[in-house]
């Protein structure tokens, strides 16, 4: 069988997307090496990588590596040769999507476009996810209707899954045609090119901090688990802002940012459904809009930085909104928020220190990577969440998982994965001293607590851990109670640890 | 009256397929001036070179024209043929009618037209030759070496057994360079001490080679043959004369805790040290940052212990002028640490170290007598990981290049290890393996066959420490699959960099450098121990990353250019150099400025009673390149370069 | 007190206390209108001197005549910006000592003649600043962007046009102060790289070589253009080239006496783009 090196138009078109030249890569593994889900692929993103630098893209897209890629973008960050990786899988996934053929799925495949599929109808339905809507859709699909059965309950009698509200779209964007508009250009070729990477030097630059005071009303981004699943989260965030003194005041209309379904499937969706939002947050008249997912404020901050780069974007966007864009609006998250009102401010709030509280701080992927985009923090040792929980008078521990991905988006596909995922960030974090877990995500929440008890099913080593969202630790801290931020609504019992501050 | 002659080269075909040549010489014999022209297969052959001289007697020939290739290919070997045939080896130029014509084009009419017009050009070039006379410059038989290590030893050591004097300068109070402190070499697992310390020895109880050690280059001036040198010997506290190296003091003295830079920091030493015992020369040397006397006034222990009144708290610096012919730079290198990346912890894992700490681990007077040991907790580790390419052939986070030595000392760790081990496992995450030297494939065989070196093809993504073992987190690429490891010790093979004031002492001697910090050699093939600044030569490290073998063998060859620079007491430089016109030089000093050699002065012109007349410009011949940045700056038309004259070039352009 | 009676007074006091030998000004011309250099030697001869906006010419030129400064005595001379920026120059290129320069400045306004203060070249160093952005007169300028809109042919045969007047006077160089060669290009004649006769090819020479000599030393002092009998507007050559060095190279002659010759020096990060 000849083997040769073919110029291949499908790999023309993933040069043309990611800007790789996949002759760069040589070889080093180093992204396997890194790869939260390297152990489950049958082609670890190094392997990936040498197909379409062969010319076998075909292959590569048929491979089952693809559904077991969470986007955590490990693997671009630690590139020696400055390669698009992780942007290579999302190109691969939206041409396996393209190019697809219901026959021969694999169950990884299956489960997960079936995930994002559902993910993306009620958006493009109703301009935002319905959670409730999205979990039948996807039990229906793949069959897996015992999964999460008796979570669900909870969340219902919880008050976080709305059934009512989720059948009628009580809580929809109003200018639906706008959404239906964007889905509908997503679908067609993006002619832009993204400019070519080069194996040059990279070092993370932090951006100036913001400048946040007592007093200010800033832009609020809720985002659609904030309005659901995590409820307990936007309770929290705006107790914290109430105890510093900041005025929240919501987005009106705001859309799905897409999250991960839109950013692993479609591009041109991925960048326009936060486009909207910035375009209203613009039109609001906002100076900084609060998205306290990290996801969504990946996402923002991305596509904030593609409007100011691409005409071909800002052109879609004036088409589906009707104005010109400013992209003057900043979306900041909470732990820059913290950073801009200051260490010093924050002790001078604090009435009831966190008595000593040994805590891993727990950052995730999104809120570091890409840091070039990003530039909150180091992505290889951040420091800056120690700073806030320093000031609110816990302990911080250094420990080695900071950053390490949880399996994110692929929450409900991959559960399994998700699990073995947590139970390394739990291992390790408790080996560490760590007695909680402190996150500023509402995804990595859910992992390391709503499938917490699943994951010590399976792994008896692992001890219990709550988990904090940082907005109750520093809201609890400058006096609220565990009540006032919806501590009692975790899965994992958290106000024993807070009692008695 | 001009009588030339043109000598056609066919080069075999490289010309005469293209160029008709038999046409360029009737048509060249007919232009006034030609007396003579012929053509002929390879001219640069020995018979070639016969009838071009038989010529230039027959004919008595003015000057030559030979048309064939690019001067730098022949230009020499046809001027010795004039000298020898009685001719001023300047009176000849070289019609290049092979690289700018016959090999760029391919209609034959066309190329032998020009060809016939470039020889043209140069015929009336060459009428306006002037009788050039070789420069002679004095030079100082005398060299210096800066840099003590095995290759700045070397190159003294060469210099000085041909019968020359050398100045070896040393900044550290030892010398011995890296090489004084790994364990054993490769591919011989000689003992690294072993085979250089009687080297030390000989270099400083050589009668030409003097020893300069605890001291610095701070300033070089002049140029080729006549550099003036300024050393600043640092004050060592210590009288070297009469010290005999006891070490009394170094055992009295109460700060024991300083980390040793020797040892990498895995030992101490004292504020009054050596920084190993086989130091040469063996005087202490007091740090004074560091020493309780200089820093609040009491101790003095090492003074009141000495027998012999060898200490001396008064001493200074001392600055010493020296003028020496030729300098060798043999600065070498260092090893960049670990904290270059975050996912290999930043540096502050205690057991994650660099080969250069490991060295130190197996050496036998080492801080741990030569058994390896972990530095967190002083246990004998029983799974090693070793990391090649933490942080070469990196472009996002490292430098790009390859560090050269990494691939072949990583071997050598997991064989003493195996050696000193022997239930110890190691595991090598290597992306290729460069073992390229004379006797290096074998060696890493052995390691892999005999010693059973487990190496996996992969990079490490991320270590980490929990529970007291590292947790490496790597992959096999060959497999496919992620590797995860759990280790008692990590090495890392960083990078081999350059010494972290490599270009500000570069800019100080006034030698090139490249984007890392390397210095230039004058032609990467075929000039690698010359700079481009003449009298100054490169050897080791300083230049590339390379080894023990080839960092010799360039310090032998950098001195074979010394020696053949000292053969004669004048320096014969090519007369292709500026002169200015004094009578109409505006002494406007832009040609001073503009010159990139710094070889134009300023001159005052007086008269019999002192009185200044003008000041002009003023080119030292002994300096000047020949590069011609001046004669194109010059407004007036004041400066001109011999060999290229003002009439020549216009005579050459008006000439095609 | 007018500007005039002002500076009149303050040359009778620097002669008359010897700290000048020589006072460079104006005085009357051949015509109202016209003002012609005048060398003032003791404080009775003061009243020669004339100062108002007629004053338009470079005096900076006479400081470089042969043998003037080497008694080491000082010389005053009356200068507007674009002359203290020549003594820059020549201070930087070792023709003057600009510690033997008293300069008498002043500034010309439409009608209004105004006194600069300061005395020696290094007090108008804030004065420099302000000047980088200072352009040509408006007609000037409206005649240099007609140039600059034409194509390369037509830009070309204007100047075809122009230097076939040219009658290789060499006024032009006479009256420049940067033009202090000893044996000018165009007197070499071995070999003579630029013809002496006047036909158009070897004033296209004498001129655009000029040109290219005063590239990023030209004050734009005007004083070729007015010197030209055949009325070349040389002033637009050189303020083109002016121009190219101030955009290229950002470099402003005349700011400082120790600024670098702009082409004999080079910055790291000089563009390359007429290489790469």
């Amino acid at each position: 069988m000849e083997h040769s090196i073919r110029p291949d138009s499908l790999k023309q078109q993933l040069e043309k997307v990611t800007g790789n030249n996949y002759a760069c890569c040589y070889q080093c593994g180093k992204c396997t090496a890194g790869c939260p889900a390297g152990g489950f692929m049958d082609n670890p993103p190094a392997r990936i990588m040498r197909m379409v630098q062969a010319g076998y893209v075909d292959d590569a897209m048929k491979s089952d590596s693809l559904w077991y890629c969470i986007g955590c973008m490990t693997c671009t960050s630690r590139c020696p040769q400055n390669l698009e990786i992780a942007g290579t899988m999302d190109a691969l996934r939206e041409m396996s999507l393209k190019n697809d053929s219901d026959a021969a799925q694999t169950r990884s495949k299956k489960f997960v476009t079936a995930f994002h599929s559902a993910f993306l109808n009620t958006v493009r339905k109703t301009g935002r996810l319905q959670e409730l809507a999205l979990v039948n859709s996807y039990k229906l699909r793949t069959r897996t209707f015992m999964q999460d059965a008796s979570a669900g309950m909870k969340m219902i009698k919880q008050g976080k899954i709305h059934p009512v509200s989720a059948l009628t779209s009580k809580e929809s964007v109003q200018a639906k045609e706008q959404i239906e508009k964007i889905f509908r250009i997503s679908e067609q070729e993006s002619q832009s090119h993204t400019e070519r990477r080069k194996p040059v030097r990279r070092t993370f630059r932090p951006d100036a901090t913001v400048k946040i005071e007592s007093g200010m009303t800033i832009g609020y981004y809720p985002g659609c688990s904030l309005s659901g699943t995590a409820k307990d989260y936007d309770i929290s965030i705006r107790k914290m802002c109430d105890r510093l003194g900041i005025r929240l005041k919501e987005i009106e209309d705001w859309n799905c940012c897409g999250a991960s379904s839109a950013h692993a499937t479609n591009h041109k969706l991925a960048m326009l459904l936060p486009a909207r939002n910035q375009a209203l947050a613009d039109a609001q008249g906002m100076d900084y809009v609060l998205a306290p997912c990290a996801a969504c404020l990946n996402r923002q901050v991305t596509a904030r930085k593609a409007l100011i780069e691409s005409e071909e974007l800002r052109a879609d966007l004036e088409s589906v909104t009707g104005t010109e864009t400013t992209c003057r609006a900043q979306f900041i998250g909470v732990m820059q928020l913290l950073e801009g009102f200051g260490t010093e401010q924050l002790k001078s709030r604090v009435t009831k220190p966190l008595k000593e509280l040994p805590i891993a701080c727990y950052y995730g992927c999104l809120l570091v990577r890409p840091f070039e985009a990003m530039g909150y923090d180091d992505p290889e040792n951040p420091t800056k969440m120690e700073k806030v929980i320093e000031a609110l008078g816990a302990k911080p521990v250094d420990w080695a998982y900071k950053v390490e991905c949880c399996g994110a988006g692929l929450t409900m596909a991959q559960q399994e994965m998700i699990e073995d995922l947590t139970y390394r960030i739990s291992k390790n974090a408790s080996v560490n001293g760590a007695g909680a877990f402190v996150v500023a995500c509402p995804l990595c929440h859910t992992n390391l607590d709503m499938r917490q008890e699943g994951m010590r099913k399976r792994y008896s080593d692992a001890g219990v851990m709550p988990v904090f969202y940082i907005s109750d630790l520093v809201a609890m801290a400058c006096g609220a109670s565990a009540e006032e931020v919806a501590l009692d609504k975790h899965f994992v019992p958290a106000t024993d640890m807070v009692r008695n501050l | 009256m001009a009588k030339i002659g043109v000598f056609v080269c066919h080069c075999g075909e490289n010309i005469a397929s293209m160029v008709d040549t038999g046409k360029l010489v009737t048509t060249i014999s007919e232009h006034p001036g030609v007396a003579f022209s012929s053509e002929y297969k390879y001219f640069c052959s020995d018979p070639g070179q016969e009838t071009v001289k038989k010529a230039i007697r027959e004919n008595n020939l003015t000057g030559v024209v030979v048309a064939a290739c690019s001067p730098r290919m022949h230009e020499q070997t046809f001027r010795k043929a004039c000298a020898e045939a009685g001719l001023n080896p300047y009176m000849l130029e070289l019609a290049n009618i092979r690289e700018q014509c016959s090999w760029v084009h391919t209609d034959k009419i066309q190329a032998t037209d020009k060809a016939i017009e470039i020889t043209r050009s140069l015929v009336e070039k060459v009428k306006r030759n002037n009788n050039l006379q070789p420069i002679s410059v004095p030079v100082t038989r005398r060299a210096m070496v800066i840099g003590g290590g095995v290759a700045g030893i070397q190159a003294a050591l060469d210099i000085a057994s041909a019968g020359r004097e050398v100045i070896l300068v040393e900044r550290e109070p030892s010398i011995g360079g890296h090489m004084a402190q790994l364990s054993e070499t490769f591919p011989t697992l000689d003992c690294s001490q072993c085979i250089l310390t009687p080297r030390m020895v000989e270099a400083v109880q050589h009668p030409n080679i003097t020893v300069m050690t605890y001291s610095e280059v701070e300033e070089v001036d002049g140029y080729i043959g006549n550099f003036t040198v300024k050393v600043r010997q640092k004050a060592r506290y210590v009288k070297m004369e009469t010290c005999t190296g006891c070490g009394d003091c170094i055992q009295k003295c109460p700060v024991k805790k300083i980390p040793s830079d020797f040892e990498c920091g895995l030992g101490n030493r004292t504020a009054i040290y050596t920084p190993f015992a086989q130091a040469v020369p063996n005087v202490p040397v007091i740090d004074r940052d560091r020493c309780t006397y200089f820093k609040n006034g009491k101790c003095k222990i090492c003074q009141k212990t000495c027998q012999i009144d060898s200490i001396d708290f008064e001493q200074q610096d001392r600055m010493v002028s020296l003028e020496v012919g030729a300098i060798v730079v043999a600065t070498g290198f260092q090893v960049q640490n670990t904290a270059l990346y975050g996912e290999y912890g930043y540096g502050r894992y205690k057991d994650v170290i660099t080969g250069l700490h490991f060295e130190r681990l197996a050496s036998a007077s080492g801080p741990t007598a030569g058994k390896i040991l972990r530095p967190s907790d002083g246990k004998e580790p029983e799974t090693i990981v070793f990391l090649q390419c933490a942080g070469s052939r990196d472009a996002a986070k490292g430098v790009k290049y390859c560090s050269k030595i990494c691939c072949m000392y990583t071997a050598k760790h997991a064989m003493l290890y195996a050696h000193k081990v022997h239930h110890g496992k190691t595991r090598i995450f290597y992306m290729d393996i460069r073992a390229a030297g004379k006797g290096y494939d074998e060696f890493t065989r052995r390691a892999i066959e005999e010693d059973q070196a487990g190496y996996i093809r992969g990079r490490v993504s991320k270590l980490y420490e929990e529970n007291g073992k590292l947790i490496v987190r790597g992959v096999d690429t060959l497999l496919g699959k992620p590797v995860e490891v759990e280790a008692d010790m990590v090495v890392l093979a960083t990078a081999m960099i350059p010494q972290p004031d490599a270009k500000e002492f570069a800019k100080r001697i006034g030698i090139g450098y490249d984007e890392y910090g390397f210095y230039n050699e004058a032609h990467l093939k075929l000039r690698p121990v010359e700079t481009a600044t003449a009298g100054i030569y490169l050897a080791g490290a300083c230049q590339s990353p390379k080894d023990i073998p080839d960092s010799v063998a360039q310090a032998s060859a950098a001195a074979a250019k010394v020696l053949g620079l000292f053969s004669k007491e004048q320096l014969e430089r090519e007369p292709v150099v500026a002169s200015v016109s004094d009578s109409t030089c505006a002494g406007c000093w832009g040609c001073v400025i503009a010159c990139p050699y710094n070889a134009i002065d300023r001159r005052d012109i007086t008269d019999r009673n002192g009185n200044l007349i003008k000041r002009v410009a003023s080119v030292n011949p002994g300096l000047c390149q020949g590069c011609g940045t001046c004669v194109s700056f010059c407004r007036s038309n004041s400066i001109d370069l011999a060999g290229f004259t003002e009439k020549q070039i216009f005579a050459e352009v008006m000439g095609l | 007190m007018g500007i005039q009676e002002q500076y009149r007074n303050e040359a009778a006091e620097l002669l008359s206390s010897g700290a000048v030998k020589l006072v460079i000004g104006y005085g009357g011309g051949s015509t109202p209108d016209r003002r012609r250099p005048v060398f003032v030697r003791s404080a009775e001869e003061v009243s020669r001197l004339v100062l108002d906006s007629y004053c338009v010419a470079n005096l900076s030129a006479y400081l470089i005549s042969e043998g003037l400064l080497s008694d080491g005595k000082n010389v005053a001379v009356f200068l507007k910006p674009d002359g203290i920026r020549s003594v820059n120059i020549l201070s930087a290129e070792a023709q003057v000592n600009p510690d033997q320069v008293v300069i008498l400045g002043f500034n010309i306004e439409g009608e209004q003649t105004t006194p600069l203060p300061g005395r020696k070249a290094a007090d108008y160093a804030p004065l420099m600043e302000s000047l980088r952005s200072s352009g040509l007169s408006p007609e000037l300028q409206r005649e240099a962007d007609r140039l600059e809109q034409m194509s390369a042919v037509e830009r070309f045969d204007y100047w075809k046009e122009q230097f076939a007047k040219c009658i290789k006077c060499y006024a032009c160089r006479q009256v420049c102060p940067m033009c202090y060669c000893r044996r000018c290009i165009v007197d070499v004649n071995q070999p003579q790289w630029i013809n002496t006769s006047s036909h158009t090819l070897g004033n296209f020479e004498w001129n655009i070589v000029r040109a290219f000599h005063l590239a990023g030393r030209c004050v734009a002092c005007g004083g070729c253009d007015r010197a030209c009998p055949v009325n070349i507007p040389l002033r637009l050559i050189n303020h083109r080239m002016s121009k190219e060095t101030l955009d290229i190279f950002g470099h402003f002659p005349g700011e400082s006496a120790d600024q670098k010759p702009v082409l004999a020096t080079f910055r790291q990060d000089d563009p390359e783009t007429f290489i790469l």
